[in-house]
């Protein structure tokens, strides 16, 4: 036992990207029903949109490239769908990083398909657009004049949608969905300064560095990288990749976990054999 | 399905296995899936940045709408080209110093009252009350305990002995605990990424290629 612990620190890396690529990859192919309880912010961010009356409309933006998709996409997706299910306008965006626009582009049209939701009146995509911050300040004074058309080049002017929305004033919620720190941009700007509500879905790196904006009420609501996807497609009743991942997420914590038990082992009998 | 689409796919998958190769060791398919990465962001960036800048905000008001106001900001913003002689590379400082300006004007206010006079009214809460759950208080104590020991830690014009050593000590605790969780929220999110790849390269791959 002690010659596989002390033999454990020579090993091979490789062995372990092996281990981790099996732990993660099985259990998509074995159909499995993990018991999944929405964490409060996510409860609180759905209570939110639920709550809000019919031909309201929420903002949803895409801050982040596709690497981090696999943990933000399904949180897009879940949340257009809920929103699209209660008659709510969606206007979504990707002002951070050009590589975003598609990205944002597919989950909102997507959703919006299968709720037969009509293009300009239901719902408007605005893509990428060059200025973050000078785009955010102003879209509290007048969406259409600063951000004047949408991703396919259409002026925003004549579309129904902004007939009625005008500014902030208008949107009922800013949802930032962001790889980066992009959240602290809308907290400043449109909670702080044009007093709206704003929630945030991140990927799970950055997660710790919001829940202090979540204690003072500044964020409704947080979505916490896989696991925050796979709540709220749990509260809406659909099945995507956020949930089709929890079963493998499940298996590769054990798997870390016992790793840095055996791993903690193997230096403290090192340790010892060399006193 | 489209044609481009399947080709799409296929493409991103190759590019996804060449990448991967690199967990065996350095190979030339993962040297190439680098490279064109890098090649394409730039290429992406550059023209987005053309058609939803330059063209939307200044080519099309300029010439179409014959809008000459905007040639000011257009001379400002063209003085960042001023690098590319010793002689003129002073003028960069006129861009950055207006830019420096209108960007801390805009961002000192709301980052003030955001992230720290909003934090500190956060910490300002009830001990003990009646009405209050024993969890709620035990939360309520936590906090106070440990934002003032964390502040206690990053307090250097004393010396981290006696009383405020004790102090400073269980405020590092307080951020070990969070580093911690960080790490913990780490692994899940490197986790989650390899699932998106995998379930890619096993679900949403065979779909595409075969149908169903």
């Amino acid at each position: 036992m002690k010659k596989f612990f002390l033999n454990i620190v020579n090993l091979d890396r490789r062995w372990i990207f092996l281990m981790v690529a099996i732990v993660v990859s099985v259990p998509l192919f074995i159909p499995s029903n993990p018991p999944i309880v929405p964490a409060r912010p996510v409860q609180e961010l759905y209570d939110f949109i639920d709550a809000l009356p019919e031909g309201s409309t929420i903002m949803v933006c895409f801050d982040y490239s596709p690497d981090s998709l696999a943990e933000l996409n399904p949180m897009g997706r879940a949340i257009c769908r809920h929103a699209f299910s209660k008659d709510i306008n969606v206007i979504g965006m990707a002002f951070a990083w050009p590589s975003g626009s598609g990205l944002g582009q597919e989950v909102v049209s997507s959703a919006a398909k299968e709720y037969d939701k009509v293009q300009g009146k239901d719902w408007v995509y605005f893509g990428y657009k060059v200025g973050f911050a000078q785009m955010i300040i102003g879209m509290g004074k007048d969406i259409v004049k600063t951000v004047q058309a949408d991703y396919r080049g259409e002026s925003l002017k004549n579309m129904e949608l902004f007939q009625e929305v005008k500014n902030y004033d208008d949107v009922s919620i800013v949802i930032v969905l962001a790889a980066g720190g992009t959240v602290q941009t809308y907290i400043y700007f449109v909670n702080t300064m044009y007093n709206r509500p704003v929630s945030a879905g991140v990927t799970a790196v950055m997660a710790a560095d919001y829940y202090p904006y979540l204690q003072t009420g500044q964020l409704i609501g947080l979505l916490n990288g896989m696991k925050g996807a796979a709540d709220y497609e749990k509260l809406i009743n659909i099945k995507g990749l956020g949930t089709r991942g929890i079963p493998s997420q499940n298996w590769a914590h054990i798997m870390i976990i016992i790793l840095i038990v055996v791993g903690n082992i193997a230096y403290l009998l090192e340790k010892k054999q060399t006193k | 399905m489209a044609f481009w689409s399947v080709f799409g796919t296929i493409l991103a998958a190759l590019a996804t296995l060449a990448i991967f190769s690199f967990l065996y060791k350095d190979n030339p398919f993962y040297r190439s899936a680098e490279h064109i990465m890098i090649g394409l962001s730039v290429g992406y960036g550059l023209g987005q940045l053309w058609h939803l800048g330059f063209k939307q905000f200044l080519f099309d008001p300029l010439f179409k709408e014959a809008r000459y106001e905007l040639l000011i900001p257009t001379a400002i913003g063209m003085l960042y080209f001023g690098f590319v002689h010793p002689k003129t590379r002073w003028l960069i400082r006129i861009p950055i110093a207006i830019l420096m300006g209108i960007m801390a004007g805009f961002g000192l206010g709301p980052g003030m009252q955001a992230s720290i006079f909003k934090q500190v009214q956060g910490t300002i809460i009830p001990l003990f009350r009646y009405g209050l759950t024993v969890g709620e208080t035990f939360s309520n104590i936590l906090l106070i305990v440990g934002v003032f020991s964390a502040i206690v830690y990053f307090f250097f014009s004393w010396k981290h002995k006696g009383v405020v050593g004790g102090v400073a000590k269980v405020g590092i605790y307080f951020l070990m605990i969070g580093f911690g969780a960080s790490f913990g929220l780490t692994v899940m999110g490197r986790i989650s990424l390899l699932i998106g790849r995998i379930v890619f390269l096993f679900q949403d791959l065979p779909k595409v290629l075969f149908g169903g």
